[in-house]
């Protein structure tokens, strides 16, 4: 059963210009998105920069309205809901941010960022048998800042006070503040050094499990999604070019891009052999999308009916799924 | 906030000297304005009275001056003139009272006593001294002079020390220390008390200007829309006008209305011109930090507009509105002067602008006494102030050039 269920989303930012500040044309962003998250599995986000893959996410937790298409969670329709509407999907979708020096608020502790969220949500709660029993804040924030793996002094400090690793800590603690059921973490450890990004991500490895999360996975890194996911979406250009379980992405992956990606991996040892393609040319621009198929400038397999139509997401097996008129 | 505070910024603050110096006067200043304010406030009739008194004669230089024969003649001539003018009144022990800068001694005086020691030894020098056309270099005269000073002076507080200068009692001395305007009123005191004018000007008009620009700009930047279209348009609109212009239309609009001659209309010119470059900043500031992640946190948490604007986004200008609230500040003295001298401002009360325009005349005589103690009045706390605001930007914005 799916917890979360995409249908051909859309986000095209109006570009404004001229003297009458009217809309000249707009960037697609996300060009028809469709996939679904089950309950309790990870679900990861690939593709370069400019893909959307970053819009996508703040689309699904609401901080873009759609222009296009739908999303429903656990069966309640989200897309266009107005802010009072939203105030439950909030407390049980949350958002990791990509930036850790960015995404706390410099002038609050973490004991009032932490207790502000709590308070909002009424989340001071705990739940033993079913029944829900009230806790104070204080306890609550005490056991979040612990969760997340920081000391308890931790909480009357401010966010210049710690390093990277640990403000993407108290940012997933403030995610959790919520107690949220879904996550969409969007490249949590890309802005950390390597040694923190494994301690980061084996805590919220560790917090999925404790707390049955969903999780939604945005990362350009395909290394960390293969370690982290069950299944990965591959964008390109606002769109979906292949969806595919993680287990199979090495064996079966049939999109040409995706097989650049998979190429473009560093390997572990020099006499490993890899496919490298380095892919030519540039992404095209988002403003007037290519009519064929987004990838077709860059792709070494095109032909010319590549460039007439835009090939439709096909699947190809069981959970499967590829955009490309010539595989599979 | 406070260990914020002392985090980052105040250290940075404290470790620069000029920037300490400056708070320093900074806060001597504010202690003046201060005791002015309180001490107008228990005193019967105010300290203003004090501003408004006539302490000697006109254009007295300050007290380290030398002073030319004529001058000092035409001096001790005052003294005398006011002393049979009160003796020869018809309530002379009111009129010896009224007589500000004498002693108490004047007053005990029987008029016969007065008219025998002061006013005939003195008149019988000033008929000597008549026949001299020229006093400078003329030794006999000089020591005339010397003998009226001592007559006339000796009985009005001023004993002579032996080398004959006139020893004043402390309060006329202090009073007597930067000389008398073209009334004969003390320059120090009507300074000092122009301290409170400017430092109560300065305050109330920044600290309202930065309140209002702040709110405008942080609604412009974070809403957008409509109400920065609005917002931007306000304020273009008021910055295309001259300030200066603006501050006189609006000084003048007031006059004849029921806060003309307080200092409303000041306050109201200030806010209304002064608010468009904290709310211009401002405005950019939230344009950027709305697009930063913790504020998009706070929103995919749910919060509504109000709270993450008044909570997330304005506390983070605070330190362009230290900034601002420091140059605004210096503005807003350096326009009051302006519109003071213009006659447009201050009323009622002394200002170092009313002094300057005041001086108008005085410098044209070469008496520069009085202008040049409001300009240097001033000129130390706009310096002190110039010099915090940098520390300040240097200490809380280092981004900001």
């Amino acid at each position: 059963m799916s917890l979360l269920q995409v249908d051909g989303l859309e986000m095209h930012f109006p570009v404004r210009g001229g003297v009458l500040n009217r809309v000249v044309s707009h960037v697609h962003a996300v060009n028809g998105v469709s996939f679904e998250v089950r309950r309790g599995e990870t679900l990861g986000v690939v593709g370069e920069s400019g893909c959307g893959k970053s819009t996508l996410g703040k689309c699904l937790v609401r901080l873009h309205e759609p222009t296009g298409g739908s999303f429903r969670y656990d069966g309640v329709e989200y897309a266009h809901s107005n802010h009072g509407e939203l105030m439950d999907y909030r407390s049980r979708v949350q958002m990791i941010f990509q930036d850790p020096y960015s995404s706390l608020n410099p002038r609050l502790t973490i004991r009032d960022c932490l207790r502000e969220v709590i308070l909002f949500h009424g989340t001071n709660y705990v739940e033993r048998k079913g029944v829900r029993e009230p806790i104070g804040a204080d306890e609550l924030i005490l056991e979040l800042v612990e969760k997340v793996g920081l000391r308890a002094d931790a909480v009357d400090k401010y966010p210049h006070e710690f390093s990277g690793g640990q403000r993407q800590r108290i940012g997933i603690a403030r995610a959790l503040a919520c107690k949220p059921e879904f996550l969409i973490a969007d490249e949590p450890v890309s802005a950390l050094d390597v040694s923190i990004q494994a301690q980061v991500l084996n805590l919220l490895m560790d917090l999925k499990d404790e707390f049955g999360l969903t999780l939604i996975f945005i990362s350009h890194d395909l290394k960390v999604i293969e370690h982290f996911c069950d299944r990965v979406l591959v964008m390109y250009l606002g769109n979906v070019v292949e969806e595919i379980p993680c287990e199979e992405l090495h064996a079966s992956a049939q999109h040409p891009y995706t097989r650049a990606l998979l190429g473009a991996n560093p390997i572990n040892h020099p006499s490993e052999k890899r496919e490298l393609t380095v892919l030519e040319g540039d992404v095209p621009s988002p403003f007037d999308l290519p009519k064929g198929c987004a990838f077709a400038g860059r792709c070494p397999i095109a032909e010319p009916r590549c460039r007439e139509s835009r090939p439709p997401l096909e699947r190809k097996s069981s959970g499967h799924r590829a955009a490309c008129f010539l595989v599979g | 906030m406070a260990k914020f505070m002392q985090q980052r910024g105040v250290k940075k603050l404290l470790k620069d000297r000029l920037a300490v110096v400056s708070m320093w006067v900074i806060g001597a200043y504010l202690l003046v304005a201060l005791g002015v304010l309180v001490g107008n406030l228990f005193t019967e009739g105010g300290l203003k009275s004090e501003t408004e008194l006539r302490i000697g004669p006109d254009n007295v230089p300050g007290a380290w001056a030398t002073q030319s024969a004529e001058a000092r003649l035409r001096d001790a001539t005052f003294y005398l003139d006011s002393i049979k003018k009160a003796s020869r009144g018809s309530d002379p022990a009111a009129a010896y009272a009224a007589l500000e800068w004498g002693s108490d001694r004047l007053p005990a005086w029987k008029p016969d006593r007065i008219e025998s020691e002061i006013i005939e030894p003195a008149d019988e020098i000033s008929t000597a001294l008549a026949d001299h056309r020229e006093l400078e270099g003329n030794v006999e005269a000089l020591a005339l002079l010397d003998r009226l000073e001592q007559v006339v002076r000796a009985r009005i507080g001023a004993s002579h020390d032996e080398s004959g200068n006139a020893q004043r009692s402390a309060g006329q001395s202090f009073r007597m220390l930067l000389g008398t305007d073209r009334q004969g009123r003390s320059i120090l005191v009507r300074a000092i008390y122009s301290t409170k004018v400017a430092v109560q000007i300065g305050v109330v008009s920044a600290l309202i200007s930065v309140l209002i620009g702040t709110i405008l700009g942080a609604a412009a930047g974070y809403f957008g829309g409509v109400v920065d279209v609005i917002v931007v348009w306000l304020y273009s609109t008021f910055s295309s006008i001259p300030w200066i212009v603006l501050l006189m239309v609006l000084a003048s609009a007031f006059r004849g209305g029921d806060w003309d001659g307080t200092l409303i209309p000041v306050y109201a010119a200030f806010c209304l011109s002064f608010w468009i470059s904290p709310c211009r900043v401002v405005r950019g500031e939230v344009m950027k930090l709305k697009e930063l992640e913790y504020v998009q946190a706070a929103s995919a948490i749910g919060f509504g507009r109000a709270r993450i604007l008044f909570k997330h986004v304005i506390p983070n200008t605070a330190h362009l509105m230290f900034i601002n609230f420091s140059l605004l500040f210096i503005g807003a003295i350096k326009a009051e002067v302006i519109l003071s001298f213009l006659g447009l401002g201050v009323k009622n009360e002394p200002s170092w602008g009313v002094m300057i325009n005041h001086a108008k005349a005085e410098v044209l005589n070469g008496f520069f006494w009085q202008i040049g103690t409001a300009t240097v009045f001033m000129v130390i706390l706009v310096l002190a102030f110039n010099t915090l605001s940098d520390a300040l930007q240097d200490a809380f914005d280092p981004k900001h050039v």
